[in-house]
């Protein structure tokens, strides 16, 4: 019984916590874009936004690569 | 869509072993993805009647030269209002319900990713409707500026303001919680087999959307909070006299407002590619290249923005690029019209309500796309900038476009939601009834603004008056015929009407109709597995 049991919930699990990290990961985007906009408006310079969302990017990008290498792993 | 294998685990189909609340606690407490889309398309019916009150309060008083029925500050509250709730309360929930109901049902998963937030996101919106309507209440009024909130209008504005500002806070926050589990729905419940390019396309416009908004609702939000700061906090983001500049909003604002013209639309675009093919008894000409337009849509729709400023004083280079993006959403645009067609030719078509909606969405549609051409040209934009014609030209696309687009969506897919079958005169009336008297209301606008009448103003000239009063006219036409679709949805809520089979329509090949009708409480806690 437990073991039958077992792989369901443990797909479950996993299923939420791709859910969350899919979740974090759009959140992280809409918070990058609200405190962006407003970065750039008040530090009075463009170069600010393009800091703000090319550092973003890169912090995604990292972020992705490195789960991806970790996965290989 | 590919063949779709009845691979059902004992009592897949069958499992309608509801453990629901009842009374109130069932629709405040729910989780369910069904009982959530159904108050998400309530609330959004109901604050369409509430808008659409406004506009007959706006066309009243555009009836005769003169003022006669309310004075001009309230006139433009209810211009702003109007805006407003009929793009943050009736047309965006709406599309966020056909969503709640369709998207899981279309991919095979048992509901939303996050059924609670899923939750929360609906009952923020109706906080956000009694602030902006208690901003009428309030000393110095509702926000006046028009929806598109400019400074200076809105730094100097009375208490009103604020509300409306905490208004489209919430309201963004419950955008961008209902996208992010619209995503991480379609990325990761979708059923076995159920690959991306096989999704039906109401859900690829749907996650195109949802990423838009996730982009874009965090930049409004952050316009109207530099706002805030600006009328409480002692900041000059836009207030000229301290070194701001109030163009400046206008960029921000549109960087969000262009993009949204796309999160309404784009929704409507994929109920009517579900819509043509059913009733067309084919499938979708140009799958892929409808995925695709769709995409370029919503990438171009990111670089346009400006094209709402031309007479802010643009430099040349600027103008002559923002004129030349526009005209080049054009081209996905007519990719899509095409395929539509195209999808119709030769086909076995029949005539019932959802298609003839989703035939008058082409059309109309496409006349309202192609006077938003005729504005990408800047010549002509400085000629006809904040006239009538400007009025007719987004009624025709968001009226005629993602209304009627979402009339044919409820009509196709009411069967499935509440076991009845529709009405077929009642909404044969409604369709007729609409199309002509949108076109009342709205064409002659064209004439009124190429004219040189002004929007957003109370009083006109005399030669306006006869093309004013036709107008109006079609206006209280085309209200009153949307109650004819309350009774048409009325009567199939509470089971008046021949039971609907499982699948109505002939032509429908979508996961949905293997489902029985009413669809179950709770569905595909199997995933069906699709060949």
């Amino acid at each position: 019984m437990h073991t039958t049991h077992e792989p369901a919930r443990d797909a479950d699990a996993r299923l939420k916590s791709r859910n969350r990290r899919t979740a974090l990961v759009l959140l992280s985007i809409a918070a990058v874009f609200f405190v962006g906009i407003i970065a750039t408006r008040f530090m009075d310079g463009s170069a600010t936004g393009i800091g703000v969302m090319g550092s973003a990017v890169l912090l995604f990008l990292v972020v992705a690569i490195g789960r991806n290498l970790r996965g290989k792993a | 869509m590919s063949s779709i294998a009845h691979d059902h685990a004992p009592g897949y189909g069958h499992d309608d072993h509801a453990h629901r609340p009842s009374g109130i606690a069932r629709w405040l407490t729910t989780t369910n993805h069904k009982d959530i889309g159904t108050m998400y398309l309530w609330f959004s019916f109901t604050m369409f009647l509430v808008g659409g009150v406004m506009a007959m309060i706006i066309r009243a008083e555009l009836f005769q030269p003169g003022l006669q029925v309310v004075n001009p500050e309230f006139f433009n509250s209810m211009t702003t209002l109007h805006g407003l709730i009929m793009v943050f309360g009736a047309i965006m929930p709406a599309a966020v319900g056909f969503a709640n109901w369709q998207i899981p049902l279309m991919i095979g998963a048992p509901d939303m990713a996050f059924a609670r937030m899923n939750n929360w996101s609906f009952w923020l919106l109706p906080p956000a409707a009694i602030l902006l309507m208690t901003s009428l209440f309030v000393p110095g009024g509702a926000a006046a500026a028009g929806w598109t909130l400019y400074p200076p209008l809105t730094i100097q504005a009375g208490m009103g303001m604020d509300l409306t500002i905490f208004a489209v806070h919430i309201l963004g926050a419950s955008s961008i919680m209902g996208s992010i589990n619209i995503i991480t729905t379609i990325l990761n419940l979708r059923a076995p087999g159920m690959t991306l390019m096989k999704m039906p396309l109401f859900c690829w416009t749907w996650l195109i959307t949802a990423y838009l908004l996730i982009a874009v609702m965090p930049v409004l939000a952050g316009a109207v909070t530099m706002l805030l700061t600006d009328r409480h906090f002692g900041t000059s983001f836009f207030n000229a006299a301290g070194g701001g500049d109030p163009v400046l909003f206008q960029h921000v604002f549109w960087f969000f407002g262009h993009p949204e013209v796309y999160i309404i639309i784009l929704p409507a675009f994929g109920i009517v590619s579900q819509i043509i093919p059913t009733f067309s008894r084919k499938p979708l000409f140009g799958y892929a290249s409808m995925v695709y337009a769709t995409a370029g849509i919503a990438i171009l729709s990111f670089i346009v923005w400006a094209h709402h400023m031309f007479t802010t004083g643009l430099p040349t280079a600027g103008i002559l690029f923002y004129m030349y993006a526009t005209m080049l959403i054009a081209v996905p645009t007519g990719v899509k019209v095409f395929n539509w067609v195209a999808t119709m030719w030769r086909g076995s078509m029949t005539f019932e309500t959802p298609m003839l909606f989703a035939i008058g969405f082409l059309f109309l549609f496409t006349l309202g796309g192609f006077t938003g051409l005729v504005l990408a040209i800047m010549p002509v934009d400085v000629q006809v900038q904040d006239t009538y014609y400007v009025v007719a030209h987004f009624h025709y696309v968001m009226v005629a476009g993602s209304l009627f687009a979402f009339f044919g969506g409820a009509y196709y897919w009411i069967p499935k939601w509440s076991g009845t079958m529709y009405s077929e005169k009642l909404g044969q009336v409604h369709f007729w009834s609409s199309l002509i008297s949108f076109n009342v209301a709205f064409f002659p606008m064209h004439f009124l603004g190429l004219a040189g009448m002004p929007r957003r103003i109370p009083d006109y000239a005399q030669q306006f008056a006869d093309w004013n009063m036709v107008a109006s006219i079609g206006a209280f036409w085309f209200g009153a015929t949307q109650l004819v679709f309350l009774w048409a949805m009325v009567q199939c809520a509470r089971g008046k009407g021949p039971r609907a089979p499982a699948k109505p329509w002939e032509g429908a090949d979508t996961l949905e109709w293997t489902l029985p009708s009413p669809a179950p409480y709770h569905t595909f806690e199997t995933p069906p597995v699709v060949r």
